[in-house]
Formats: structure tokens, sequence, C-alpha cells
């Protein structure tokens, strides 16, 4: 979709980082703009709207709705209103060396529970647990693997990305301190809560492979055009049944 | 009544079937007789205390023995039960909702092995997935954040958990070239697999080493 029909608040789009869909791109580039959701399945969204909309439902009731249609979470649940989602573009031409911070910060806590990284990009972890950690990435599809020296508690290292692919950082001594890593050449990433903007401005013309990813829900995969002077809107909706096929 | 030509074809089926009978009876006892034990130890190189560790069998030139069987995993108070299964190749799980109030699962996986969504599963119901193929697959529930498990899918039915490394036996193994391997959760730790020859009683004292992964880049 093609936006000329921006007509969209823009406070609904301060998420992506003060994009404004109503002006135009500079001379020569585009963008990809739009919004991307994780939900529950389909046939749990209809079964919760059903029993919400009746009028004996019970606000107790271990299946969660609402009369208003919504899903109503309680605390066993994955709450899809909070989840944090990325949108991700593959582009040849960014440069690496992001930085991105990873801390475990007690016992089989460590935060934040996924990254999408560059390879070339630096993740700086910190450890602020009591015990000395050596952390490593490995492919989850493969034997590779990279890793940092032993960390003492209280201290902090960059280690560069040299591995692609579908990652776990995490630590020989405790494999309870996890981070899904999403790693691939010439990513750009922003992360976002779910049901907001993402915007990638300022994009030569070109064909781009654009990921939504939520490390519960895994990757949503969708090929972008960029043409010169225009907006394209690109919608992901993550879930079991939009992802599974 | 039957024509005389085919009186002679009927007494053929007759007597050849007694003999094919006993064909069958005398070669199969040998084949019997040769079922092997495999035994002997698992080392872990690096220094950590692993556990739940699976040491199996896999054919290294034709299939295993068929050992397709049912798995069940029940998910009362929101737990996957067992949080990790042991299914031979070809096997199916059935994911049984047996909670006690009207508590929804949805349980998929998005592991290489086996990408799954069984949809919704209501209270009482049971869903079957199969697994045809050998790998790890992690599944979650969608609804529940603290749900998830781990079915282990091994090549053949000669297998066992071991819950420290150590001795270990592998009981009944038909004769035939089999490669000894072992299934660790820990990512930095894999098995260096051993080729095994089965042709007597026993093959005994054999060495399965787990060590840390070596660094190693694309």
């Amino acid at each position: 979709m093609i936006a000329g029909l921006l007509a969209l608040p823009v406070a609904v789009l301060a998420d992506g980082h003060g994009f404004d869909p109503d002006e135009p791109p500079p001379e020569g580039k585009g963008s990809v703009y739009g919004t991307v959701t994780a939900r529950p399945h389909k046939d749990y969204v209809k079964k919760a709207k059903e029993l919400g909309s009746k009028e004996d439902y019970d606000d107790n009731d271990p299946y969660a709705g609402s009369a208003d249609g919504k899903v109503v979470y309680n605390d066993t649940m994955v709450n899809y209103d909070f989840a944090d989602v990325y949108a991700i573009l593959l582009n040849p031409a960014a440069k690496p060396g992001k930085v991105h911070e990873v801390e475990a910060e007690g016992d089989e806590d460590q935060k934040p529970r996924a990254l999408a990284v560059a390879f070339g990009d630096i993740i700086r972890i910190k450890n602020a647990t009591s015990k000395p950690l050596t952390y490593f990435l490995a492919d989850i599809n493969g034997d590779s693997i990279q890793e940092i020296p032993l960390l003492p508690p209280g201290g902090s290292a960059d280690m560069t990305v040299e591995l692609v692919g579908d990652l776990e950082l995490t630590t020989d001594e405790d494999d309870s301190l996890i981070t899904a890593v999403l790693s691939r050449e010439g990513l750009q990433s922003q992360r976002v809560r779910s049901g907001s903007t993402y915007a990638f401005p300022n994009m030569n013309p070109g064909e781009y492979d654009l990921l939504f990813w939520f490390w519960r829900l895994g990757i949503l995969k969708r090929k972008v055009t960029v043409e010169a002077g225009e907006h394209t809107d690109v919608d992901g909706v993550l879930s079991v049944d939009t992802v599974v096929r | 009544m039957i024509p005389k030509g085919k009186r002679w074809l009927l007494f053929g089926c007759v007597a050849v079937f007694p003999v094919l009978l006993i064909m069958i009876t005398v070669f199969s006892v040998p084949v019997t007789a040769l079922a092997a034990s495999v035994s002997g130890k698992l080392k872990v190189y690096g220094g950590k205390k692993l556990k739940n560790i699976i040491v199996f069998l896999e054919p290294t030139n034709k299939k295993a023995a068929d050992a397709v069987k049912k798995y069940k995993v029940t998910q009362k108070g929101r737990v996957f039960d067992p949080a990790v299964t042991v299914v031979v190749a070809g096997s199916e799980v059935i994911f049984i909702n047996d909670e006690e109030r009207e508590i929804d699962h949805n349980i998929y996986s998005l592991s290489r092995t086996r990408k799954f969504d069984v949809g919704l599963v209501s209270k009482g119901s049971e869903l079957v997935v199969d697994f045809p193929k050998p790998g790890i697959v992690k599944y979650y529930c969608s609804v529940h954040k603290n749900m998830e498990g781990t079915i282990i899918v091994v090549p053949s039915p000669f297998y066992t958990l071991l819950d420290k490394p150590g001795t270990f036996t592998l009981e009944n193994v038909p004769e035939g070239e089999w490669k000894l391997n072992a299934a660790v959760s820990h990512r930095r730790y894999s098995a260096s697999p051993v080729d095994v020859a089965v042709s007597g009683p026993s093959v005994d004292s054999v060495i399965l080493q787990i060590s840390r992964k070596r660094r190693k880049r694309r």
C-alpha cells in the first residue's frame, strides 16, 4: 500500500522515531512504516469474545474474555498487549556497530529476553549477579559458538557479534540466564510495544526483506519494495496462526 | 469340484506353506538370538555437572526397527507433564487437556524438527501430533506464559535417559552398524558420536564423550 492515505494522527505514529508520513521523504529516498502487533491465537480471541459478551460472564472465570470484545489477561497468561516486538529491515547498506545492552540481574533473570542484532554489532554484557559467568553466543541450529572471557560479579564486557542466525546468549554456569538473539547481515531494527508503529525512513529505492519478530512467536517475513518519494505501509500481525503455516 | 489342472496348484500351495513356515521359524530364531547389549560409560569433559542426558543408537545404513508408540503429555495446572518426553521417530504424542476448570491451551512449536499448531485444546480434549524425524522440539502454550516443554525425538528405540554422567546399557540391539550418540540440553556441550558394530552377544566398555564446544564461526 502506498501511503497517500496518511491522515493518521501523528500521535499514533510517535513510536516511529518521529517519522511523519504526511511529510514527503527526502529527494530520491523512500520509507517503510506500519504497525506491528502480537496477539493470541485467533481461535482463542474468538472464544474469549464470545464468552465475554455473555451477560452471566464471571470476571473470575479462568477463560478470559470481556464484554467489549478484548482478551482479558491474568497473571498466568502471556500478555500480548505488553509484548516487545521487533520490526527488522535487512539493508545491505546499513553499517554495523550499534551497541545493545544485556544485563544478568539475578538468578534466572536476564534482560532483555530477546535482541535483534546485525553482524558486527556490539552486545554490552553486564554481570549483576553474585557469581562469575562465562558468556557465550550459540547458533541454536548448528555448532557455531563465540564467547568472552569469564566475567566477574559486577563486571561488564563487550562482545562483537560474529555469528549470523538464530542464536542464544547464555552462560556456561547457568543456562537459565538466556537472551534469544536474532542476527542477520545488514540488520536494522526497531523494538516497539505490540500495536505500535515502526518506521524506516530515508531508504534507498529497491527491494528489501522486512521481518516482524517476537521471540515467543517467531518470525513473519515480507518482501517490500521501496520507491523514491513514497512511504510504503506494511503492517504485521504476529500470532501462532500467522507464523506457523 | 476343482478342475484337474488346478489341483496341482492347490497342492503346491498347501505343500509350500508348511515349508515356508518352517523356514521362517528356523531363520528367525538366529536373528532374535543376535540381539545384543551395548554398554559403556558416558564421560563429560569441561567441568560442568550435566543432568538428564539421553544416550541413543542411530542406525548408520538402514532404518531402525519400528517401535512407533503413542506418548501422552498432560496439562493439568497449566503445566506440561512430563516436561521432557523422549519419543522414537515416527511416534505420536497425544496432548491431553486434563484441567479441572475450563482452561484452554494452544500448543505450538516453531522448531525446525517439527513445526506445529494444534489449535485450541479445550478441557477434556485430546490432540495428536506426529514426530517423523529425529531432533529436539521445544513447544509452548501461546496462552500461558510458564508453559513450555521439550520432546526429544530419537532415531531408534535403543536409548536410555541418564540423570547424570556414568555407566549405561542398551538392551536388545539388533546386529549391524550403529552410531552411539547423546543429546544434552546445555548449548555449550555436545557428544562426539562413536561407531559401534554389533555382531555378538554384547558390546562392552564403549566410551562416549561429551565436551564443551570449541569456538567455531560460520
